[in-house]
């Protein structure tokens, strides 16, 4: 029994010792776990996945000194330190050199009718490869797809190995005709992008992407090199919107869709209207404005209803007059191709002929019904309608 | 806390004259009623789940024991006169704070920065659970300790137990009150007027002249202010106009099932109906039939449906296009009456069809009373398993009844929502959620088949070839009913021109729905049925979760969808962990509990033997305190396992506890107050008593499973509710004993002041046992094993026993 306090307090410090060295010995124990396949470092793990290593990444620096990193790919310009993952979730700094890790890694790979890309004029009878993998650069507070877009390709249930040979070899079986880039953000990963779409160019399908547009100018230009046909989401009209609801900003967005038009591409505009956030009539005004301005009155541009999800759950979705009143907008400010999706059966789902008003392309949601066309030409008053017909 | 004499105070003389009694029954019918008050409030702001439920409830009691603590603490340092004033002034404190936490809970922007509609964030809802019970339960643990304190040595347990059977009366209160008046704000300022003015008039021997005036002027503008005042209307449009901007407040009503909130948007004429804060309809004028595409797919499932019951789903239009499908009775079923009357108001159902007949019922009271083949089709609206009352309509047990009340050949249908998730990824949260139901419909019946449409559909039959997604089959049996084929729209010559869809078209209207998922695919020439990639990779992200099956007493929907949650609402790295740290203490659990024991006892043994290093010459004392702060702590948490499991198994053996809660919580205390007053008439070895309480505690954990396994299995429910409810009134009865023995074996003549610290303890314990018990356990293991574990506390006490009795050995 100790008696004095002198004694009693070389005691307690003799404790906090043996306890000080017992807590130095918790990482060797993480690390024996770690080593048993129990714990992960970033995290528990439910099952080792089989998943091929990241592949190296393009468009980043290195800094001279030290194994910083700074990506190049998106507006962001994010600068990355040694094991830190960027804001993707997709490209992370390993030892100083960037990698991707969503390369060969597609978690969605569908048969989709090209409608639901959303793309009108744009080989309207076509089924496409639709593909995506995880991952975004962009955390909008609707995202429809957020079970993938807002995880990393590393937590997804990938679909692998994808092999760009035998995907090109089903797709000519089932008679696909296209591929289609669409439901995440593919400008993450422009290095499985680029390859992929390459590869199938090169056997003669058709190739398309969809994109928020937040990139910058020299990777999106090298990526525009390899599609035909770009639908670009142009959720708001302000940087504050952008902001606000996207944790992006709009004026990448406003360049990137100069820059596809620039280059040739066939384009067309979706826009998500959601009550009081971007469905007033100036928030519309601007945006069909723009479009007419810088992409031409041509431009179809697909007005699509909101319903509650993702982080707004809570918020009632976009009355049809609501989209009635917005496609008035785009056609009051010049338009000439507004259709309404995500709402059917509605008449403004279906292509009409801005000269006569015969219905040209007749559709059930994004299904084909009857394509009226006569080599690119309403059949009555042989008007031609802009577009890529084949 | 340091052990400290009073000074020799008078106290035994000024206790008779302040009345302590009938203070302490009041305010503890007071705290109750608040804290009914307070959690409905939190419940209504941050959408209700369990997980939150437990924090709140865990928060309340930390408050409770923080102030029991300062009670303690500055009566044993204060003369008895401010110790009657802090008394006073707390209780008139009380009396005017439940109103203003209220107010503050609507009127404080708890999530700045959100845009309209955005859920609140799990880890923001936190700060409203922690704040909105702050004052009110500090303040009753503070009264509480400081009624302890002043009252004479032999009153300690009389007051425990009046507190208990004040709760009692407050939780009653609760019970027939809410259900009347409904108006939280008006209730609270007139409750609380009348605990104020009752404080003033029971401690009047130390007001000074003028005081019970002014008290009474006070209490009468409380009244006044709460009987004519629009607080609630004021508050709620306030805190709706923050949390949706853009649109108006037309009604908000407090329900026995929650509260019901009306917003319309003047500029669309489009009115959206919230229940505790979620999104559960919306009207317009004109827009889109989901409910016609939803009716078209769950329908057809049925070759020729005609009796149909439909549970959930009243505040749409879907019972109305049922009807289209050639029924000849609809049965609708929905719990809130409040929604039936909204739906009516809406007009969203044919008011003069005599098929459909609304009816405010359990949904799953209804299926359990029918005689057996009583519908083709039964279809279940699900709005998600959040919480345990919802997940009732999707266990195994559920599923057992449906198929009895099915016909030959019938067909039960189920959604589950998606949270707008696409169709062609489904993530691990939400797969093993869907999964978790799936599984315990495959336990049922012999034929199931799932799809990510309309959120997640689910479908279930015991004849073959029923159920199927094949549009060409579904095409078939919607054509035989023209009411409800699908329409097109088309505009022609500038009007708008609608045409019913040709029979071959049907087809391809089932593969447009819900985003495609029953197209199918055909591998070079078209043999056999065609392949339906996103149906199969639905399936497949199904079957690649482990997962439990989704029972009564063991929730595993519910928790999978909390990990949903949080993906939803937070970063979205926090709904996997949780999922993650989950099943990984799933797998390892018998590990788990068996190395928690070893270091319970470890920790005790070295906690005690440092008391003797680094206190020494007061280790008998220490020790014994240490021991039966221990013994409180872990019967703290023991109890309230107990008092959580049990409130859960009473909800899935009656439908629901919204209403009742109170009541049950009464049924607690009154055995709180019981186990008190038997504990005081006992005479003998303290210590032999509270080793007799805790090995009740351990008998109890060990017979309580079985004995709720059998109440479940009796088909008389109302045998099986009383059985519950006095296992319930049993834990209160050990509870209340084992507090008051305890308190007495650290008592000292002339000084009650231990019996704030043991409180403290017992509340600390109580506390943390609250949200583990309704967020982890009871999901992650079911109730059965949840009140299983509860022996694990009950041995912890255990333990403090033993080192109470080796201090009493020691220092006798």
């Amino acid at each position: 029994m100790i008696s004095s306090t002198a004694q009693t307090r070389r005691a307690f410090l003799k404790w906090l010792g043996r306890m000080g060295a017992g807590a130095s010995l918790v990482p060797v124990l993480e690390k024996a776990l770690e080593t048993f396949g129990l714990v992960m470092a970033d995290g528990l793990v439910l099952a080792a996945a089989d998943r091929p290593g990241p592949a190296p990444a393009r468009y980043y620096r290195k800094f001279e000194s030290g194994d910083l990193v700074q990506c190049e790919l998106c507006p962001r310009r994010e600068v990355l330190a040694p094991g830190q993952t960027g804001f993707c979730r997709d490209r992370r700094n390993i030892n100083g050199e960037l990698i991707t890790h969503a390369y060969g890694q597609p978690c969605v790979v569908n048969l989709d009718p090209i409608g639901k890309n959303p793309l009108a004029h744009f080989y309207p009878e076509m089924t496409v490869l639709a593909l995506a993998h995880a991952g975004c650069n962009l955390r909008c507070l609707y995202c429809q797809n957020w079970q993938f877009s807002q995880e990393s390709p590393t937590r997804t249930r990938n679909i692998v190995p994808f092999d760009f040979r035998d995907a090109g070899r089903k797709m000519k079986v089932k008679q696909v005709t296209g591929i289609s880039f669409t439901y995440t953000e593919a400008v993450t990963a422009p290095e499985f992008t680029l390859d992929f779409a390459r590869f199938c160019g090169e056997l003669g399908f058709k190739r398309t992407l969809c994109t928020a547009g937040y990139i910058e100018p020299r990777p999106f230009k090298d990526l525009l090199q390899v599609f035909e046909a770009v639908t670009f989401t142009f959720k708001g009209p302000s940087d504050d919107f952008y902001r606000r609801v996207t944790a992006g900003t709009l004026k990448p967005v406003l360049e990137a869709m100069s820059l596809a038009k620039a280059e040739g591409k066939w384009v067309e505009v979706a826009t998500l209207v959601v009550p009081t956030l971007n469905d007033d009539q100036a928030s519309l005004s601007f945006i069909a404005r723009w479009i007419k301005d810088h992409l031409g009155p041509d431009t179809p541009w697909h007005l699509e209803r909101f319903d509650p999800q993702f982080k707004l759950a809570a918020l009632p979705p976009t009355p049809q007059v609501t989209l009635e009143q917005a496609r008035r907008i785009g056609l009051e400010n010049g338009l000439r191709f507004v259709y309404l999706s995500n709402l059917a059966p509605h008449q403004a789902n279906h292509t009409y002929c801005p000269a006569c008003g015969r219905v040209l392309i007749k559709r059930l949601g994004f299904k084909l019904l009857e394509n009226n066309l006569r080599d690119g030409a309403c059949p009555q008053c042989r008007t031609r309608i802009p577009g890529v017909w084949g | 806390m340091p052990d400290q004499d009073s000074g020799g105070l008078g106290v035994t003389n000024i206790a008779p004259a302040i009345r302590l009694r009938p203070i302490v029954f009041l305010s503890g019918a007071f705290f109750q009623y608040g804290q009914v008050l307070i959690f409905r409030e939190i419940m209504s702001l941050t959408h209700g789940a369990e997980l939150l439920f437990g924090v709140t409830l865990g928060v309340w009691l930390v408050w409770a024991a923080a102030g029991a603590a300062l009670g303690g603490y500055l009566a044993g340092r204060r003369p008895e006169v401010i110790s009657v004033g802090l008394l006073r002034s707390g209780l008139f404190l009380a009396g005017t704070l439940a109103a203003a936490q209220i107010l503050s809970l609507r009127l404080i922007n708890w999530s700045p920065g959100l845009a309209a509609g955005q859920m609140m964030p799990l880890s923001r809802a936190v700060w409203p659970a922690w704040w909105g019970p702050g004052a009110l339960a500090f303040l009753s643990g503070l009264i509480f300790s400081l009624a302890l304190r002043l009252a004479p040595e032999s009153e300690a347990g009389s007051l425990y137990r009046t507190e208990a059977w004040g709760a009692a009366a407050g939780g009653l209160a609760a019970v027939l009150i809410l259900a009347i008046l409904g108006s939280p704000i008006r209730q609270a300022l007139i409750a609380g007027a009348a605990l104020a003015g009752a404080s003033f008039f029971l401690v009047k021997p130390f007001l000074r002249p003028g005081w019970p005036a002014l008290a009474g002027l006070i209490g009468l503008i409380l009244t006044l202010a709460g009987a004519i005042g629009p607080w609630d209307a004021w508050s709620e449009k306030a805190s709706w106009t923050r949390r949706l901007a853009g649109y108006e407040l037309e009604q908000s009503l407090d329900t026995n099932y929650g509260r019901l909130t009306v917003v319309k948007r003047a500029a669309t004429g489009q009115a959206a109906v919230f229940q505790n804060g979620g999104l559960i309809g919306h009207v317009e004028a004109s827009g889109p039939d989901r409910m016609k595409d939803l009716a078209a797919l769950l329908a057809a499932q049925h070759p020729a449906p005609r009796q149909v019951l439909l549970i959930g789903g009243a505040l749409s239009r879907l019972p109305a296009v049922l009807l289209d499908h050639g029924l000849e009775r609809l049965d609708l079923v929905e719990l809130d009456p409040a929604v039936i009357e909204l739906s009516r108001n809406f007009n969203l159902w044919p008011a003069t069809d005599r098929r459909l007949r609304a009816a405010a019922a359990d949904g799953r009271e209804v299926v359990r009373r029918a005689p057996p083949a009583e519908w083709d089709l039964v279809l279940v609206m699900s709005p998600g398993p959040d919480n345990v009352a919802a997940n009732r309509y999707l266990t195994r047990e559920f599923f057992s009844e449906v198929r009895r009340v099915l016909q030959p050949g019938g067909v039960l249908g189920l959604t589950l929502p998606a949270y707008g998730a696409s169709s062609e990824y489904t993530g691990p949260a939400l797969a093993a959620r869907t999964a978790a139901v799936l599984a315990a419909l495959k336990q049922v019946f012999a034929h199931t088949l799932a799809a990510p449409a309309a959120g997640h559909v689910l479908l279930a039959a015991e004849a073959p070839g029923l159920i199927t997604w094949d549009p060409e089959v579904l095409a078939g049996r919607l054509a035989g009913r023209p009411k409800a084929r699908p329409v097109i729209e088309t505009l022609k010559d500038g009007r708008v021109e609608r045409l019913s869809l040709p029979d071959q078209a049907l087809p391809l209207y089932y593969e447009s729905l819900f985003g495609g998922v029953l197209a199918g695919e055909r591998e070079g020439v078209a043999s056999g049925p065609p392949r339906r990639p996103a149906l199969d990779h639905f399936t497949e992200s199904l079957e690649a979760v482990s997962v439990q099956v989704n029972e009564d007493d063991r929730p595993s929907a519910v928790l999978y969808s909390l990990a949903a949650a949080g993906h939803l609402t937070g970063s979205g790295e926090g709904g996997f962990r949780y999922l993650d740290l989950t099943q990984w203490l799933d797998r390892r659990l018998a590990v788990l509990v068996l190395a928690a024991g070893l270091a319970l006892i470890a920790l005790t043994a070295l906690a005690d033997r440092l008391r003797d290093r680094f206190r020494p010459g007061t280790a008998g004392g220490l020790g014994l305190k240490f021991g039966v702060g221990l013994t409180a702590l872990a019967a703290g948490a023991w109890a309230l396992s107990q008092e959580t499991a049990l409130l859960l198994v009473y909800q899935n053996l009656s439908g629901q506890v919204y209403l009742e809660v109170g009541l049950l919580t009464a049924v607690f205390m009154v055995g709180l107050a019981g186990g008190a007053g038997l504990a005081e008439a006992r005479s003998g070895r303290l210590r032999d008593y509270v080793g007799l309480a805790v090995l009740t505690m351990v008998l109890l954990s060990l017979t309580s499973p079985i004995i709720i396994k059998l109440a479940s299995a009796w088909s008389g429910r109302m045998a099986a509710r009383a059985l519950t409810t006095a296992l319930l009134l049993s834990a209160g009865l050990v509870q209340g004993a084992a507090f008051l023995w305890l308190v007495r074996l650290v008592r000292r003549p002339g000084q009650n002041r231990p019996a704030a610290w043991v409180y403290a303890a017992d509340l600390a314990g109580a506390a943390l046992a609250a949200p583990i018990v309704s967020a982890g356990l009871i999901p992650l293991l079911g109730v059965a094993s949840s009140l299983g574990l509860a022996g694990l506390p009950a041995a912890a006490a255990w333990l403090g026993v033993i080192l109470v009795n080796r201090r009493i050995m020691e220092n006798p």
